[in-house]
Formats: structure tokens, C-alpha cells, sequence
């Protein structure tokens, strides 16, 4: 034992000793193939690669609002930007010890990709007003999930049977990573600053992303 | 095979060298097989889940950060295939074994060497360890049987090492209450020059913690 305060645990015979003694079976290499650390690594960027072209051409046929380069709205695009590689980070780089990060990183991981969504959305600068309406919201809403639903099935593709514990919060964040990178990629077209409509139309994807993410981590995403 | 080298073994195989696959699979069988055995109650079982644990260390070996340690890493996987284990026996038709033949026989050389009181103590502990509830049972395998240090039992099962400390001394004490009887009628001595010492009850005078395998120092 490594600390003196579990040496009682000796008293506690082995009831399955001569289990461990088993002779293992001749190794044999599994047949499947699988990618090596450099082949992943490669994958994952081109992962990253997709979904920001995706992003980028979508946002641009769309066409960008005429009030992009206000320093109020590339403040709100810049801060949601950077929050995508941090989440990311925080959800799949391992720590120095080689371990994924842990409960606690991720759950400060999704609450603040929430809040830096919901805290910029919720001081709007100056800008059109629309009224909440379920016209005025679902051109906004349908064209945020269409943004954001490529970015999520790469990273479904390329990150299944990839986490090592914690996989349905670390689906989680990844969900919400695409969710937000669809709500930034919208609000570069759609000028609209009220508040609700921002929070629902172009929010609501991260936390329906953030919820599918977390159900695909449970069931696929674990080692 | 000692951690560092089992560490860079699979460094090697996680850059796409298989020629260390047989390497790994013979350094970390016995290791895996028993703790699945132990939280199983099952050699046969074991053999099953063992099979699948290095199956998916492959599928996966790209995720085996540098730097990390293989063993806590594989103990996590195996720890993750009996969670699928469990969660699909739920559904699973099972049969139940009469009394006393659901679990492998215990090491029948043991039985000769040690006395009654020691082959009823080894399942009095098997016993106990079926009814604790998962977490202790997980924790107190890692850190008694598995010689894992408490950072890697946190690590592996996704836990504070205090809650892991927690887990495993309630599992302790339950233990301890059950085994306490037998210890009063316990009359083990340990033989001179005997190959297989026998397993102490209660004795705070050595009985050793289970080693990486290889290891036949345990009294």
C-alpha cells in the first residue's frame, strides 16, 4: 500500500487469489484496424477544418448583416469564437499526467460556454428590434441547427469510443461547442439585438446540442 | 516488465508499432482478469470481459495520451466494459446457481494447505463483497487487491481520492463486522518453508497486500 492509513485493508484475505495466477492465452493482435495517436490527431483537425469552412461558407451565402464590423458585434463574435477552443480544450486534451480533465473542469466548461453566450446576448448593443414572434424566431432557429447539425455529426464521427470517463458531460461540451459555433455563425448575418430573440432563436441550439452531445457521449462515446 | 517500460511499450503501440501488442497482453492480463474476476465473482465471466477490455484498448489506443500510465488507463477501460456488462445483464436472461456453486471454486490447493476457517473466511469476503454497493466494492478491489495507489483508483474510477479513501474504508468495515466471528475461532499459523503461505483473518502482524503479479511475498 502506498499510505500507512490503508495497511488495515491487509487484514482482508483474497478471496480470488489464485485467479491472478491464471496463464494468459497467446496474445493476439486484434484483426480491426484502428488509427494511431497521429492519425487522430490528423482527424481531429480536419474535423475542425470541416465544420469552420462549413461555418464560414454558410454564414457568407447567407450573406453578413450590415453591421458586422461595429466594434460592439465583433466584441459579442470574437468572445463566442474564443470560447469554442476552449471548450474544446477543456473537454478532450488530456492534462499533464496523461488523464482527460475532469467532472469539474467540464461542468465550468458548459456553464461558461453558457454564460458567455447568455451574458453578451443579454447586453445587446444598439441594433434592430424584432418582436418575438414564432416568425420572427424560426428562420433564425431552423438555420442555426442546419449550421451547427454538420459540425456535431463530425465530431460524433470522430470522437466516438473516445472518452475515456465522463462521457456524457464530455459529449456535452462537445454539443454545446457546435451549438455555439452555430449561434456565432448566425448572429454574423442576422442583426437582430433583442435579447430573446438572440437567447431563443439563435441560443436554443446550444443547449439542444448540448443535450444530444451528452446522450451520444452515454451511449457511444465511451472507451 | 516494470511500469515504465509497460508505459512505453504503449506509447509505441498507440503510434501504430504492434510488435509490443504481446508484450502489453501478457504484462496486464493477469492484472485485468482478476480484478474483473473480483468484481464479478466469475473466472469465466473474466475471460469473456478480458477479451473485450483488449479489444478496446486497441480500438482506442490513439486516445493513450504520452505521458500517462498504461496501467490505470487499462483499468479504466476494463472498468468501463463492466458497466456495459452490467447495465446489458439487466436485460439479460440469467439463471440463478444454487448456494455456494454460483462463484469459481476457490483454489482447492489453498484448501489443503489452510485450514476451514481460512477457505470460510475467503468466502464470507467474496460474500460480502457481492452485497457491498458498487462504489465501495470498486474502490476497496482497486486500492486492496489491484495494489493501485489512491491518485490512480481516483483517476480510474473518475473520483476525489478522498471519496476514494471514503468508498474503500466503509467497504472495510463492513468487511471487518462480518469477518470478526471468525476470527475468534481463526487458528492460522503460518507453516515454515511453505510455498503458499496462508492467508491471515484479522491478523495485523503481516498480512500483506496483494503485489503485481509474479509477486509470492503476500502472507
Amino acid at each position: 500500500m502506498t499510505t500507512r492509513e490503508l495497511d488495515p485493508f491487509a487484514d482482508i484475505p483474497d478471496p480470488l487469489r489464485s485467479v491472478g495466477e491464471r496463464t494468459p492465452p497467446e496474445p493476439r493482435l486484434p484483426v480491426e484496424p484502428s488509427p494511431t495517436r497521429g492519425e487522430r490527431v490528423r482527424r481531429l483537425w480536419l474535423a475542425v477544418l470541416l465544420a469552420v469552412v462549413w461555418l464560414v461558407a454558410f454564414a457568407a451565402v447567407l450573406g453578413f448583416r450590415p453591421d458586422v464590423a461595429r466594434a460592439e458585434v465583433l466584441g459579442q463574435l470574437a468572445a463566442w469564437t474564443l470560447a469554442l477552443p476552449l471548450g474544446l480544450f477543456v473537454a478532450l486534451r488530456p492534462r499533464e499526467n496523461g488523464w482527460p480533465p475532469g467532472v469539474v473542469a467540464l461542468r465550468v466548461a458548459l456553464v461558461g460556454l453558457a454564460s458567455v453566450f447568455v451574458g453578451l446576448a443579454v447586453f445587446p448593443p444598439a441594433g434592430a428590434q424584432a418582436p418575438l414572434t414564432f416568425t420572427t424566431v424560426r428562420g433564425c432557429l431552423s438555420v442555426t441547427f442546419l449550421l451547427a447539425l454538420p459540425p456535431l455529426v463530425v465530431a460524433a464521427l470522430v470522437l466516438r469510443g473516445s472518452f475515456l470517463n465522463a462521457p456524457a458531460l464530455r459529449g456535452g461540451v462537445v454539443g454545446a461547442v457546435c451549438g455555439l459555433a452555430g449561434a456565432a455563425a448566425i448572429h454574423t448575418h442576422c442583426a437582430v439585438v433583442t435579447s430573446s430573440h438572440v437567447l431563443l432563436a439563435h441560443g436554443l441550439p446550444i443547449v439542444v446540442f448540448a443535450a444530444v452531445g451528452a446522450i451520444f457521449g452515454l451511449l457511444r462515446g465511451r472507451v | 516488465m516494470d511500469e515504465t517500460e509497460l508505459n512505453v511499450a504503449m506509447d509505441r503501440y498507440a503510434s501504430g508499432d504492434a510488435s509490443v501488442f504481446a508484450q502489453l497482453h501478457r504484462a496486464l492480463y493477469p492484472r485485468l482478469h482478476a480484478y474483473l474476476a473480483r468484481m464479478r465473482g466469475s473466472a469465466h465471466v473474466a475471460d469473456d470481459l478480458v477479451q473485450e477490455t483488449f479489444l478496446r484498448m486497441h480500438r482506442a489506443r490513439a486516445t493513450f495520451a504520452r505521458g500517462a500510465s498504461v496501467v490505470p488507463w487499462a483499468y479504466t477501460i476494463a472498468r468501463n466494459v463492466l458497466i456495459d456488462y452490467s447495465r446489458s445483464a439487466k436485460t439479460r436472461r440469467t439463471e440463478a446457481l444454487p448456494e455456494g456453486d454460483a462463484h469459481d471454486p476457490i483454489d482447492t490447493r489453498a484448501d489443503t494447505e489452510s485450514s476451514a476457517v481460512a477457505a470460510e473466511a475467503a468466502r464470507t469476503v467474496e460474500r460480502v463483497l457481492a452485497r457491498l454497493p458498487v462504489s465501495q466494492r470498486e474502490a476497496f478491489v482497486l486500492l486492496r487487491y489491484e495494489a493501485l495507489s489512491v491518485h490512480d483508483a481516483a483517476n480510474v474510477l473518475g473520483a476525489t481520492p478522498a471519496a476514494v479513501k471514503l468508498r474503500a474504508f466503509r467497504a472495510y468495515e463492513a468487511l471487518r463486522a462480518e469477518l470478526a466471528p471468525l476470527a475468534e475461532k481463526a487458528s492460522i499459523e503460518k507453516a515454515p518453508g511453505a510455498a503458499k503461505p496462508t492467508p491471515p483473518i484479522l491478523r495485523r502482524d503481516g498480512g500483506g497486500p496483494s503485489r503485481p503479479r509474479g509477486s509470492d511475498d503476500d502472507t
